[in-house]
């Protein structure tokens, strides 16, 4: 279809320009085709269910640890164990550990709430309330001795202003000031391995 | 699994070596329970239900690990195969949380965040739009991960078989987004998939204009379930689980998410406790398929040495191979087509004279990247990585003509 003959044909037609080289990909211009339905607000928010970094899409709701470890209990410790230890049968880590993926290692809270919300329980994902995934996080930041207060109730707010204390360790290429030291792809910064 | 890729060598060497053995070998894998094919008529044409199956005496599998059944992944077997396409049916899986069954018809994408007009799309209304079609591999970050500090894969399938590559065909997302009107604030792009994960994956904009494909067909056919039928995002080039499967919506946004992804399984622990993320790019890195781990020499004499080589940058320029633990170097020969973000297939002939040997590739792609040694990536990256081991991999040939993986440097 991307072939040199068609192509003043095809953009005879008006809807889009085709490229003539084979390794090249059709540039799409600005067109109007049409196709699909618009978006209600409605829809929009229902489906909107991912949590960013600095809180923004953190829904209403509010939990605390002890509700939480309730719901930690009934709904999480099979797999996860009644001590957060992990079970290595299922190949699932500590919750609480020096293992890089641990819920205290994590850079920022929020996007916890929205991965423990759409992905767990394993066995039946997405069935935890807002305000129990709040206790959740409150609980599992309990134990991991950031937010410690049992009785300290997580909402939207309080969640988003949590400070991670590995957050210092996390570092995107993009940074300023830094130099990685491997071949980078989007800075082109020389090392040893290039030659 | 050692004797039939031994078996299989001893094959290419008969058919290389003159018909009449290689005629030999194939009666005896026919005539075990079959009568003889040209004394009896074949199977009718409703045998295969309107849908080819392979041969029955066609065996390779994917190796699956798991230890839940529902996470985790499966291995494509490398060794057994043959050009740079990968069969549907054996390319790699990874799951986080089982393969889903979804009905096309019900199936919806919803586009919004940074767009002018936010909308659904069935699939049906994605075939309508302009479509491309293009040769990539998919490699999982986490490909080589066993690797890391001591040899443990027996074999290539273990060792690599977290790649495949595969012809896609879809919408460019371009074509989608400006259709939608971008936002000037659109600098992110977040992908979700409809799974019972639920995977969220974010990247610059950047690649959404330059090559992104929303994918609905393999190599000439709907997406297999376990690759995401009916939808998935492909960003060429990026790790496997970026390219979302099941893909349902997507939203631009002004920043990265640093979903929970982003910074836990698929960030990479480098020295010092620190951790890098969006590390998006599978770097250069090749492996001799043919002789591998498993395999077995049968004699001294003509062997082929043929491997893949592929580059998340761009296209492989050129594949060296050494038979003498990297002392010296020789190129090797690339099969036409080289494409870009594709498996790209190398050989070179070699005469094993029964002396150990050990046997390497390094893959430089078309920016000039060179294929590291695992050294190398120790310089610089934690123990507990795994994550994006492109290092070069070692074969040693023993003696007696067993093939094992090894670590050399």
């Amino acid at each position: 279809m991307s072939t040199t003959p068609n192509a003043p044909v095809i953009a005879a037609l008006g809807f889009f320009a085709l490229a003539c080289n084979a390794d090249e990909l059709p540039k799409p211009t600005a067109s109007e085709f049409g196709f699909g339905r618009v978006a209600s607000a409605e829809e929009i928010a229902r489906a909107d269910i991912d949590v960013r970094f600095d809180g923004l899409g953190l829904p209403p709701g509010r939990g605390n640890a002890t509700e939480g470890a309730a719901t930690y209990g009934a709904q999480c410790a099979a797999c996860h164990g009644s001590e957060l230890e992990g079970n290595p049968n299922l190949g699932v880590r500590p919750l609480i550990s020096d293992f890089r993926h641990s819920v205290n290692n994590l850079p920022y809270a929020p996007p916890l709430f929205a991965y423990i919300r759409r992905s767990m329980p394993l066995t039946a994902p997405g069935s935890l309330s807002d305000n129990e995934v709040y206790g959740l996080v409150a609980f599992l930041l309990s134990r991991a001795g950031i937010n410690t207060a049992p009785d300290l109730v997580l909402d939207a707010a309080a969640l988003a202003a949590v400070e991670m204390p590995n957050r210092k360790n996390f570092f995107t290429d993009d940074d300023p000031g830094v130099v990685l030291p491997e071949p980078a792809h989007r800075k082109d910064i020389g090392s040893g391995l290039r030659r | 699994m050692e004797s039939k890729q031994s078996s299989d060598l001893t094959r290419r060497r008969f058919l290389q070596g003159g018909l009449t053995a290689g005629t030999t070998l194939w009666a005896v894998t026919s005539s075990a329970d079959a009568p003889d094919p040209t004394r009896v008529p074949g199977r009718t044409f409703s045998e295969t239900g309107g849908y080819g199956v392979r041969s029955q005496f066609a065996d390779e599998s994917r190796l699956a690990l798991t230890r839940n059944g529902l996470t985790g992944g499966s291995l494509t077997p490398l060794a057994s195969g043959h050009g740079i396409v990968t069969p549907a049916g054996l390319h790699y899986e990874a799951h986080h949380n089982g393969c889903p069954t979804i009905d096309p018809s019900q199936h919806r994408l919803l586009v919004h965040g940074g767009v002018n007009s936010p909308k659904t799309f069935t699939v049906a209304d994605l075939m309508r739009f302009p479509s491309v079609t293009r040769f990539h591999f998919l490699e999982c970050a986490g490909n080589g991960w066993s690797e890391w500090e001591k040899p443990v894969g027996k074999d290539v399938q273990w060792t690599h078989g977290l790649t495949s590559c595969s012809e896609w065909t879809g919408v460019r997302l371009a074509t989608l987004l400006r259709e939608l009107g971008i936002r000037s604030d659109a600098k992110w792009v977040l992908a979700e998939g409809g799974d019972g994960a639920g995977l969220m994956r974010s990247f610059p904009i950047e690649k959404a204009m330059d090559d992104a494909i929303l994918a609905y067909a393999q190599n000439g056919e709907p997406l297999r379930p376990e690759q995401g039928f009916p939808l998935r995002l492909l960003v060429p080039g990026f790790e496997g689980n970026m390219n979302v499967k099941w893909l349902r919506r997507i939203e631009l946004g002004d920043q990265p998410w640093w979903t929970q992804s982003e910074v836990a399984e698929y960030a990479d622990p480098m020295l010092g406790g620190k951790t890098r993320v969006f590390s998006f790019e599978m770097h250069a890195k090749s492996v001799i398929t043919t002789p591998s781990g498993g395999m077995r020499l049968d004699a001294p004499g003509f062997y082929e040495i043929s491997g893949l080589a592929w580059s998340g940058l761009g296209k492989v320029h050129r594949v060296e191979v050494s038979t003498d633990g990297g002392g010296r170097w020789q190129d090797a020969v690339l099969q036409r087509p080289v494409l870009s973000k594709c498996h790209t297939r190398f050989s070179v002939p070699w005469k094993w004279k029964g002396e150990e040997a050990v046997l390497q590739s390094r893959v430089t792609d078309d920016s000039g990247y060179v294929q590291p040694t695992l050294a190398a990536l120790h310089k610089v990256r934690a123990a507990d990585g795994g994550n994006h081991n492109n290092a070069v991999q070692s074969w040693r040939i023993a003696r007696d003509g067993e093939v094992g993986n090894v670590h050399h440097t």
